[in-house]
């Protein structure tokens, strides 16, 4: 029970001088939105599917945006979010993160749930799994002395991309984008602005997915 | 002192407009009264909160009203990979929860219904947590009541369950126990709403006489 509640999904900053924010940010340095975890991996073409490493609504947002990205994008054949929920019965389930061995190249999933990935994998059959996770998704309300405020959405996400058969992680994802809240005469809601977050968010790392796995396809 | 208030002025603010926002249970039709008596609380989501959620409503549906509640574990027992997220009443909850009644998968809750067996399902979602300065914790719930057979919606709510009351620096941020206290008593008085609002409140020896 007492880790029931203890769940955090997201938090609102209410922050009273913009030093505070400002500090917040600077010392966020890493932006690898995707990146191979060593130097000699070779990626091959053929089939990929966007895991969500949780239930939670940003992680299983992200997770759609990016396979639309990858599918549109990329020569890969990527599976659909509905597809991977009907052929693994159960999904999303939570992939366990733990703190990673190597900071500058991350293995974000704890020890033991590979296990999980590699029983999805059984099932869809493809090439490639790329499971990823959103954390710390927050809301920051800045108000300055003078009056006014201004609103600021922030969500990190991780990745992992495994190839099969040999069912091994080659390449991560540890980045973290923000957003301004969009001026209230564009009519847009809170939800609205944090989807555009996600989108951009999955559109960095399908950018940089294509670059380093050179699967974007042909201008036509 | 005054610059002390203003400074916690926009927490004040939101804590109030959040407790003025509260709908513990409403009827579809205000003169609504459950026809049957068996009920189970179904967890929309399968995260921690939800599942302790939907335990707390059942205890509290169980000693406040005269539905006959089914446990969780009858409910796990009927219901292969429960919990498993359902689509909720919402287009997107990140924070703020922005509801929308036309996306609740109706379909599933047809099929929990028919497979419990049960006059009405209590679903509830907690998709969010929002929390103000580190120190105010609100869990952000969303919940729909159906009857069987077709799973026709009889009542809804929104709510939350707040813990830490200020965001002073000298107050510890709020724990696990705190939260779930704040779980407990929110899901004591949604229940007594139910009942009330269902016509299924438990008889008191006076009211009987």
């Amino acid at each position: 029970m007492k880790r029931a509640i203890g769940f955090r999904m997201s938090s609102i900053k209410i922050v009273l001088t913009a030093a505070g924010i400002l500090g917040m940010l600077s010392g966020c340095g890493v932006h690898k939105p995707f990146a191979p975890l060593n130097d000699n991996v070779q990626f091959k073409t053929g089939s990929l599917a966007v895991i969500s490493g949780d239930s939670s609504e940003p992680t299983v947002a992200l997770a759609q945006y990016l396979t639309q990205e990858l599918k549109q994008r990329s020569v890969y054949r990527v599976m659909g979010q509905e597809e991977i929920a009907r052929r693994v019965g159960k999904y999303p389930v939570t992939i366990k993160r733990a703190p990673p061995e190597k900071e500058d190249r991350p293995v974000w999933f704890a020890k033991g749930e590979k296990s999980k990935l590699d029983a999805m994998q059984a099932q869809l059959k493809t090439d490639y799994l790329l499971v990823i996770w959103t954390l710390n998704l927050r809301k920051m309300v800045v108000t300055s002395q003078q009056g006014g405020s201004r609103v600021t959405y922030s969500a990190w996400v991780a990745g992992n991309l495994l190839e099969y058969p040999k069912s091994r992680a080659v390449g991560y994802s540890d980045f973290g984008n923000q957003k301004n809240q969009s001026c209230c005469l564009f009519g847009k809601s809170e939800g609205d602005d944090i989807n555009e977050l996600l989108k951009y968010s999955a559109k960095e790392l399908a950018d940089e997915f294509m670059a380093a796995t050179k699967s974007e396809k042909p201008a036509k | 002192m005054i610059k002390g208030v203003m400074q916690r002025l926009p927490v004040l603010i939101l804590v109030m407009f959040l407790s003025a926002c509260i709908n513990t249970f409403t009827p579809v039709n205000s003169d609504f009264r459950a026809k049957g008596k068996t009920l189970a609380v179904i967890a929309g989501l399968d995260n921690q909160a939800n599942l302790a959620a939907a335990q707390y409503m059942t205890d509290a549906l169980k000693k406040n009203s005269r539905f006959q509640v089914l446990s969780q574990k009858q409910v796990a027992q009927a219901l292969s990979g429960y919990p498993t997220p359902i689509q909720g009443p919402y287009k997107t909850a990140y924070f703020e929860i922005e509801t929308d009644y036309t996306k609740t998968d109706i379909k599933r809750i047809k099929t929990i219904q028919q497979k419990l067996g049960v006059d009405y399902v209590y679903v509830l979602w907690t998709p969010s947590e929002t929390v103000y300065n580190e120190k105010i914790h609100q869990l952000n719930i969303i919940a729909q009541m159906f009857e069987s057979p077709n799973a026709r919606e009889v009542g809804n709510g929104k709510f939350g369950a707040t813990a830490g009351r200020t965001d002073c620096c000298l107050v510890p941020a709020p724990g696990d126990k705190d939260k779930a206290d704040a779980l407990k008593d929110m899901s004591e008085y949604v229940a007594k709403e139910i009942a009330e609002k269902t016509g299924m409140q438990k008889k008191t020896a006076t009211s009987e006489r």
